[in-house]
């Protein structure tokens, strides 16, 4: 991490840098009251800019920048050209990234901008360790998932695939409600090719089948459980009704549709935080028949 | 339920105005997005009817809608608006710009059209095959729209704020559009990259969880299209119950399967709901 250093204005080695102050025309709307510090560096970086300057030093100001204020869409931009330029050690830059990766999770900068470095490096596997750690912090973040997803089918390289499965088991079994590893499931089962060992589909079918009656026995009001299965059905356009005899310790039969089939009995049942606000709405769903009634939680 | 408060109308406008006057330092990180800032003010203000009644001052509108208009910007691949000027150093960047530093970006466009149709602006200023060739410019090649014409994160939110910008210009010639829906939906082509979800939702990129925010965007998206009945029956069924499903009590609804209730996805799946044309169903929800 850059050490302070003070503005960029008192820095001797920044004295042949014009900096440039941000220009204002119209009265400005919602002008941001900037931090003394946030103003000197952004009038340098306009400065660089407009001298085209890519040098070590852009890196620092670009990272001051940055820290100041991680949605700067521009910096960002900049100091990936400045690397490029610079032919720049990218693996270096991507420890830095870690760190400011997990600081600034929710941005979407920090994930581009990965993105753009690991194509470059063309070295994926360290990557999945990145994400397993920041996943630590925030189990279900948006651009943590969908950045391994990315990596996986971007690369589509086997030896990444490989621990995939465990890994998903892992974060399912720290939380069996975590949808985002129930869909990272379904992207790596179903919807990414086929792995090896994985070639006989009847087989994996059985085996996830399998794995979703029995989490869905540990917590039945698991909508995330009960979604995973629909989706396999679907994918393997396999009938509901082959599945009438597991279904039903978990359903009770719709007062009004006895004779309704059965797949559209058991679209239902399912999770019980629903229960208490769906009246009306049960009601208004019937010509679906999809009763909301709670199932009995077995845990 | 127990009878809610009434709406604070009079501050949430007040609060937004305070906004629009300044934001203290520690909201720098709105700066790349100030036009989307600008949006949402007025659309509150508008929404609490502070221009029909004249409370809000004339001199203001006008302020708002010049520095709207500064941020319209012209470059080699086209025109759009800007975030606002906080990559600006002159009067003259104003007009052209190359830098890919100080570029149209797409979502910002979309906010800025917005923002000018809410202040009754007459759009005599808009420069509209620009605005065309930039999108034509952001386009991927799967279909995608990044935010810029320099690159920038592609998801379902460009998308549908492309389609948005086509449709209010009543113009789609710049937009390639059998790819960009495939990118949403895959389209009943066997695609290997679409963000429809096995839930019924749709992820922000290809292969991502469902969420509400780009359901509502590729829903609204394929509709805006007028491409809506290239969904089967059972996929809108199926997306209608995930909708349905993550509202849950007291009421709200989550963005996700088995999250936390949130009001901004009572827009999104709420509205999601309703480009379904499914009024009905909504009105269910409705204590």
């Amino acid at each position: 991490m850059e050490e302070d250093q003070g503005l960029f204005a008192d820095r001797p080695e920044w004295a042949d840098v014009v900096p440039i102050e941000q220009y204002e025309g119209a009265p400005p709307i919602a002008p941001i009251f900037y931090t003394p510090e946030y103003k000197d560096a952004t009038n340098y970086f306009r400065g660089i800019i407009k001298t085209g300057e890519k040098s070590p030093r852009v890196l620092d100001l670009t990272e001051n920048v940055i820290r100041q204020n991680p949605a700067h869409y521009s910096a960002w931009q900049y100091r990936y050209k400045t690397l490029i330029a610079l032919n720049a050690p990218l693996d270096a830059e991507l420890e830095l990234m870690d760190e400011l990766a997990v600081t600034y999770l929710k941005t979407y900068q920090v994930w581009h901008y990965r993105r753009l470095l690991v194509q470059q490096t063309n070295n994926p596997e360290p990557e999945l360790a990145f994400i397993a750690n920041a996943l630590q912090s925030d189990a279900k973040n948006y651009h943590t998932w969908s950045y391994r997803q990315w990596i996986l089918a971007h690369f589509n390289d086997d030896a990444l695939w490989r621990g995939e499965l465990a890994f998903v088991e892992h974060m399912l079994d720290s939380d069996l409600r975590n949808n985002s590893a129930w869909h990272h499931r379904f992207f790596v089962v179903f919807q990414s090719g086929v792995r090896e060992g994985d070639e006989d589909r009847d087989v994996v079918l059985r085996r996830e089948l399998t794995v979703v009656k029995t989490k869905i026995a540990i917590a039945p009001s698991n909508a995330s459980a009960w979604n995973y299965l629909r989706g396999m059905l679907d994918h393997s356009k396999t009938p509901y009704s082959t599945l009438r005899s597991f279904v039903a310790p978990y359903s009770v039969p719709h007062p009004e549709q006895h004779e309704a089939p059965l797949e559209m009995l058991w679209t239902l049942r399912i999770p019980s935080h629903h229960q208490g606000l769906n009246y009306h709405a049960s009601q208004q769903l019937n010509s679906w028949r999809i009763s909301m009634k709670p199932p009995v939680e077995m845990i | 339920m127990d009878s809610l408060p009434p709406l604070a109308t009079g501050a949430h406008a007040t609060h937004c105005e305070r906004c629009l006057l300044g934001l203290p330092s520690s909201q720098v990180d709105i700066d790349p997005s100030k036009m989307a800032l600008a949006f949402y003010c007025l659309g509150s203000l508008d929404l609490t009817s502070q221009f029909a009644n004249e409370s809000t001052k004339a001199q203001n509108k006008e302020g708002w809608r010049q520095w709207i208009w500064e941020q319209q910007i012209k470059g080699p691949c086209g025109t759009g608006f800007r975030p606002g000027n906080y990559m600006s150093t002159s009067g003259e960047d104003t007009n052209y710009s190359e830098s890919s530093e100080n570029s149209p970006h797409i979502i910002l466009t979309y906010t800025a059209l917005l923002s000018l149709a809410i202040l009754r602006d007459d759009f005599s200023q808009l420069d509209r095959p620009g605005i065309i060739k930039v999108l034509r410019a952001c386009q991927n090649e799967d279909g995608s729209f990044s935010s810029e014409p320099y690159g920038g994160d592609a998801d379902v939110r460009t998308t549908y704020c492309a389609f948005v910008i086509s449709s209010m210009l009543d113009d789609w010639s710049g937009i390639r559009l059998e790819s960009a829906l495939r990118f949403i939906a895959g389209l009943q082509s066997k695609c290997p990259l679409m963000s429809r979800s096995y839930e019924g939702g749709y992820g922000q990129v290809p292969f991502a969880e469902a969420a509400g925010g780009p359901t509502y965007c590729a829903l609204a998206s394929i509709y805006l299209a007028g491409k809506g009945s290239c969904l089967t029956d059972r996929e809108r069924k199926q997306t209608i119950r995930w909708l349905t499903q993550n509202q849950v009590s007291p009421g709200g609804y989550c963005g996700r399967t088995n999250k936390e209730a949130d009001a901004c996805y009572c827009f999104w799946c709420g509205a999601s709901l309703l480009v379904r044309l499914n009024e009905t169903l909504i009105a269910a929800f409705v204590p």
